[in-house]
């Protein structure tokens, strides 16, 4: 089961680099098809995984390289079965978004995609070093060139340092493997990379207090670069800004999530000691990262920047969680007794959901920002203020891109919420202030988030209507002036490409099978951000067209018919395919927040599992668990 | 009177024994490609000019033969006294594991060669054919050595060989520069060889592998002829140095691959690099076993020069040459942690890294020589703007190419770097620094071979390339690249069935060395 759904992308990307024909909508539909078989499979995973079960569960093993132990283990617990149902879900989505933006190289763009899917998958399922060292490796390079080749202005920049930065931490992390592979053959009696077999292994005779710290840091160090925690985070913010829509959605989705499962798999249970003592530089680390992301969204100009930021905040409390429960363990509090901290797994399950939560609001609030990119062709936020009242335009949308928000932003009813509050439930019984210090954080999502919705959505204040709007957008775009007049501003705007390259973004919903070469060929304008945000905006003559149609927008409940923009642009609402990526999301999102035992259930077993391991595996844990338990 | 003589020279069949059988079986690769050298050069006599484009698949046959007769060679004898040819020649399960990279290697590149020369304009000639043979069964004979003539001979053989194909461009200036620098070099290097030999040979009064590890094992090594098999092991090092291309030896590397015919190139950069390093596992964990204390130390410090040398050399390059070349060098470095580390995991983990060397490299000079252009243009890193375009099959072989060479899984680089690092960690101490500056390295590696893959798939050519108009590559170098790729990516996936092998054939070093004790 679990090799089907990591091997199908893999077909489904050999059958599309194959495929003779040169119809675009081909490889649309096998990739659609692809991940939707896949999803079908995580969902069968998902459904049929027995909740209350220790271990690991759809277990498959075959022999590999037998000379260095190596063999070919898959499996899932609780946490990874969450992983790879979001891992489906997303994928389906950013193959269902992709399907009217990706209008060049879309052979190999749908062939990078489904490679990125296989090596994710396989990520959370492997159970063996070697096999998951090479998952891990084989995300990279697809994201490298999903990043490099259908990015934004500066996606080449980006595609370096993302590339470099994360193979960076890949490789401290190969040396820790090879490290821990010598370390752990006397414990094992015989040379193995099988995860579980280590990891049982170190129940009896824990792993050298040195080489814990040490191996720790050098695991710790690869997965804090994905995750990203603060300082490593720099390679986000550009990663995500110059990163196609789809390829946005899957790095805050699911890749981010490489790097908590790898605490969750690797450090915790294999480095117990290390991960008690190391705990307050974590945690401290997961602080800053919460208040600095947090602070840092609040000042960006660049709404994909802002969600990016917001990441690197979030992220923070999946770290936060999964320390705490670590430093829970060790059951040394400031204020509540011992007792309580040993049974701390409110903390991991927090930290988990917040992985799971994350996953559906970031990736929806990406696919958000997505589809105003399609339309608009800027991320700016203050541009698409002075452009147009996306509300009125885009009622449906305008609602589904309040629940991701919201949720974001911690509102209780939808799934961030619960995660958050967890893991400051768990923060506050190892110490007030850290609960205290973390709370505030949600005020400044508060911030960024309705401060972000309130101008992109709803205009200028007091100033609906469109074709001013529009006009001021274009004068604050080129002067980053407030007031130019509006004739002035639209002289500056008649770009030759304006109209016809207009025509044709607007309209992808009745193009069935648009020509490739014709955005191939403007392949330039379509990624500079900056110069076809300018480009869309209208010429000089059209910009009185709006008036006099009498087009009133004051009116908050008129549902406008999809509107035509001042330069002949259409702004319709969310068409097919980005509605049925995003509704959903949206619902769901909900849901997990009002059941979310959903979730919780997958999470419980895991976490006394892990607690207990923990305990076992370390000798100063288990004593202070002995003392404790008198 | 004369009947008793005769009587006294009557040989007979105890005689025979004595003198040990002539097992000619032990050596069919070396038949086949050193006699098709004089097979194709009597062709080409023969042959009207208009039929000449059969020389190149007589060879190519010939080779192909010459790699698959190792798996029916005769291997008499085994354990540390598998040797033939009164203790000249070692016919061990390692010779057959190195009968197919060298004379394999050798096979693809003739295979791949007429494309090129076609396109170049040099008419299908059999001495070029005749050359790379003779090349690949000096490199065969060189890895099978056990006995320090032979090994020098061999030596001789594909370098003389090889000297002459890398001016062998008849009107490139940069060619016959090429030939030229490595004639004068490699010469100047052979001679530190063969004294280093003949130092060895002083002291330990022998030249036969077997022999000197003996008397290294039983002798303490002291006073003058302490003294002399330290120079000597000096001396060996300082050739050794220079054939692998180590920093501070490689000056010549990047001249000399540039100005080479592509094929030649591909095949310095492989076949010789795949023999030196072989026979030098012979030489250093087996002969110079005993004394390995007196070798590791030059060995680790030139293995770490060398891994941040050539890739930061690398790092700079416009030519695609040129920084294949740094890259071979830097490749050099992580194949010495192999002989540095010298236990089994490393043993086995080099001969590894050897094939998927020679796979992934071959992989990426078949592309460079598909792109060539016939004034040899289309070498520089720009000309590969928007590959991707022109030729998606060449850029995805590249790119796989390229991330192997790199190291990322699920490549053979990845499985080869990760057993020779594997090896260093596991033999500790100061051999740790060994995998971390190569993982350190590593990222600058990975950085330099980006650059061409950002390059291929995103860069727009600055203007129409001088080699845009270039076809497809022609059937047999496709079929080249086909192979190439699919061992990069086969030997990775599958990595089991290579590393068991190389871990039979990597035996007889282990056995020889905890024979005679070290």
């Amino acid at each position: 089961m679990l090799s089907a759904m990591t091997y199908i992308p893999l077909i489904g990307a050999v059958i599309i680099a194959i495929l003779p024909s040169r119809n675009p909508n081909a490889y649309r539909w096998i990739a659609l098809l692809t991940t939707g078989i896949n999803f079908a499979l995580s969902l069968y995973t998902t459904l049929t995984f027995v909740r209350g079960q220790a271990g690991y569960q759809f277990e498959e093993k075959a022999r590999w390289i037998d000379s260095i132990g190596a063999g070919y283990h898959m499996g899932v617990d609780g946490v990874s079965v969450l992983m790879v149902q979001l891992n489906g879900l997303l994928f389906l989505i950013a193959i269902l978004v992709s399907w009217y933006p990706i209008q060049k190289r879309v052979r190999e763009y749908y062939v990078a995609i489904l490679l990125l899917n296989v090596g994710l998958v396989g990520v959370f399922c492997a159970l063996d070093f070697f096999l998951f060292y090479i998952f891990w490796e084989l995300v990279l390079i697809p994201m490298a060139i999903l990043i490099g080749v259908w990015g934004g202005a500066n996606r080449v920049y980006a595609a370096y340092k993302f590339f470099i930065y994360t193979l960076v931490g890949s490789l401290l992390m190969l040396v820790a493997i090879i490290a821990l592979y010598f370390q752990a053959q006397p414990l094992v009696g015989r040379f193995t990379l099988d995860i579980v077999e280590i990891t049982n292994a170190t129940a009896n005779r824990p792993l050298d207090y040195t080489f814990q710290i040490l191996a720790f840091l050098a695991f710790g160090s690869a997965f804090a670069i994905k995750v990203p925690l603060w300082p490593f985070h720099t390679w986000l913010p550009d990663a995500h800004t110059e990163a196609p829509t789809a390829g946005s959605v899957i790095l805050a989705g699911t890749m981010l999530k490489m790097g908590c499962y790898g605490f969750i798999r690797f450090n915790l249970p294999l480095f117990p000691d290390a991960s008690k003592d190391l705990a307050p530089l974590m945690i401290g680390l997961a602080i800053i990262a919460i208040i600095y992301g947090a602070m840092v969204a609040l000042v960006q100009p660049d709404m994909k920047k802002l969600v990016a930021y917001s990441s690197v905040s979030h992220m923070g409390f999946v770290i936060l969680g999964l320390f705490t429960f670590a430093y829970g363990l060790g059951g040394q509090s400031g204020r509540t007794t011992d007792r309580l901290l040993l049974a701390n797994t409110q903390a991991f399950e927090g930290a988990v959901f917040v992985m799971f939560a994350h996953g559906l609001l970031t990736g929806g609030l990406f696919l958000g920002v997505g589809v105003v990119y399609e339309r608009l062709h800027t991320r700016d936020i203050k541009t698409i203020q002075n452009t147009t009242r996306v509300a009125s335009r885009m009622p449906v949308y305008s609602t589904v891109f309040m629940i991701f928000a919201m949720g974001s932003l911690g509102l209780p009813g939808i799934s961030g919420f619960v995660g958050e509050f967890l893991v400051m439930q768990g923060a506050f019984r190892v110490n007030g202030w850290l609960a205290f210090a973390t709370s505030f954080v949600i005020i400044f999502a508060a911030i960024y988030l309705l401060w972000m919705y309130q101008r992109v959505f709803f205009g200028k204040v007091g100033d609906y209507d469109p074709a001013v709007a529009l006009s001021h957008g274009a004068g604050h775009h080129d002067e980053s002036h407030g007031t130019l007049a509006a004739d002035n501003a639209a002289t500056n705007q008649s770009g030759p490409a304006a109209g016809a390259d207009n025509t044709f973004h607007g309209e992808h919903g009745k193009h069935p099978t648009p020509d490739s070469e014709k955005f191939g060929g403007g392949g330039a304008a379509g990624i500079d951000t900056n110069r076809v945000g300018t480009d869309s905006l209208p010429e000089k003559g059209s910009t009185h067209a709006v008036p006099a149609k009498g087009h009133d927008t004051g009116h908050g409940k008129h549902h406008p018919d999809p509107d035509v923009l001042a330069n002949g642009a259409k702004f319709p609402d969310l068409n097919l395919p980005e509605g049925l990526a995003l509704i959903p999301l949206a619902i769901l999102s909900i849901l997990v927040g009002i059941f979310p035992a959903w979730v919780l259930d997958f999470l419980t077993t895991s976490g006394s599992q892990l607690t207990i391991t923990m305990v076992e595996h370390s000798n100063t844990l288990a004593e202070i668990a002995r003392t404790v338990g008198k | 009177m004369i009947s008793s003589i005769l009587a006294q020279v009557t040989i007979t069949q105890a005689d025979l024994d004595k003198l040990g059988k002539v097992e000619w079986g032990a050596l069919w690769p070396a038949w086949l490609a050193g006699g098709g050298v004089l097979i194709v050069l009597l062709a080409d006599l023969v042959l009207p000019k208009t039929q000449r484009w059969l020389l190149s698949w007589v060879s190519f046959v010939l080779l192909a033969l010459a790699a698959a007769s190792s798996f029916w060679m005769d291997m008499p004898r085994t354990g540390s006294n598998a040797t033939v040819f009164q203790n000249m020649i070692a016919a061990d399960e390692m010779s057959r594991f190195l009968a197919i990279i060298v004379l394999g290697v050798a096979a693809l590149i003739v295979l791949a060669s007429p494309d090129y020369l076609s396109r170049i304009g040099i008419e299908a000639t059999g001495e070029y054919y005749a050359l790379v043979m003779a090349a690949a069964t000096g490199m065969w004979l060189l890895t099978v050595a056990a006995h320090f003539m032979v090994f020098f001979v061999a030596l001789e053989l594909f370098s003389l060989a090889l000297y002459i194909l890398c001016g062998f461009l008849p009107r490139s200036i940069r060619s016959h520069e090429s030939g030229f620098k490595y004639f004068l070099l490699s010469s100047f290097a052979s001679a530190f060889l063969l004294y280093g030999i003949a130092l060895i040979f002083g002291a330990t009064g022998s030249t036969e592998y077997g022999k000197i590890q003996a008397y290294l094992a039983d002798n303490n090594i002291a006073g003058n002829n302490g003294i002399l098999v330290l120079f000597g092991v000096a001396m060996i090092t300082v050739g050794f140095a220079f054939k692998i291309s180590a920093v501070p030896f490689h000056m010549w590397t990047p001249d000399v691959y540039e100005g080479a015919p592509t094929p030649i190139t591909a095949l310095m950069a492989i076949g010789t690099k795949a023999a030196i390093v072989a026979a030098f596992l012979r030489v250093y964990p087996g002969v110079f076993g005993p004394i390995s204390d007196q070798w590791k130390p030059i060995l680790f410090v030139l293995a770490i020069v060398t891994m941040i040398g050539g890739n930061l050399l690398a790092v700079s390059q416009f030519n695609i040459k040129r920084l294949l070349s740094y890259s071979a060098v830097a490749h050099a470095g992580y194949l010495m942690i192999g002989l540095v580390a010298d236990n089994t995991l490393s043993r086995s983990g080099l001969l590894f890294y050897l094939l998927g060397y020679t796979v992934m490299t071959l992989a990426a000079f078949a592309v460079v020589m598909a792109v060539e252009g016939p004034q040899g243009e289309g070498l520089q890193i720009s000309d590969y703007a928007g590959l991707h375009k022109r030729h998606p099959w060449l850029a995805g072989i590249m790119t796989i190419a390229l991330l192997s060479l790199a190291g990322i899984p699920p490549t053979v680089g990845f499985f080869g770097k990760a057993f020779i690092f594997g090896a260093a960690i596991q033999s500790g101490g100061w051999n740790i620094a060994l995998a971390l500056v190569g993982i350190v390295t590593s990222v600058i590696a990975a950085y330099y071979y980006f650059r061409i893959i950002i390059q291929m798939y995103t860069a727009q050519p600055a203007s129409e390339p001088a080699t845009a108009r270039i076809g497809r590559p022609a059937a047999s170098l496709g079929f080249v690249l086909a192979v190439a790729v699919i061992g990069t990516l086969g030997l990775g996936i599958l990595a089991n069935f290579a590393l068991d092998w190389a871990n039979q054939a990597a035996a007889v070093i282990g056995q020889i060395t905890t024979n005679r004790g070290s």
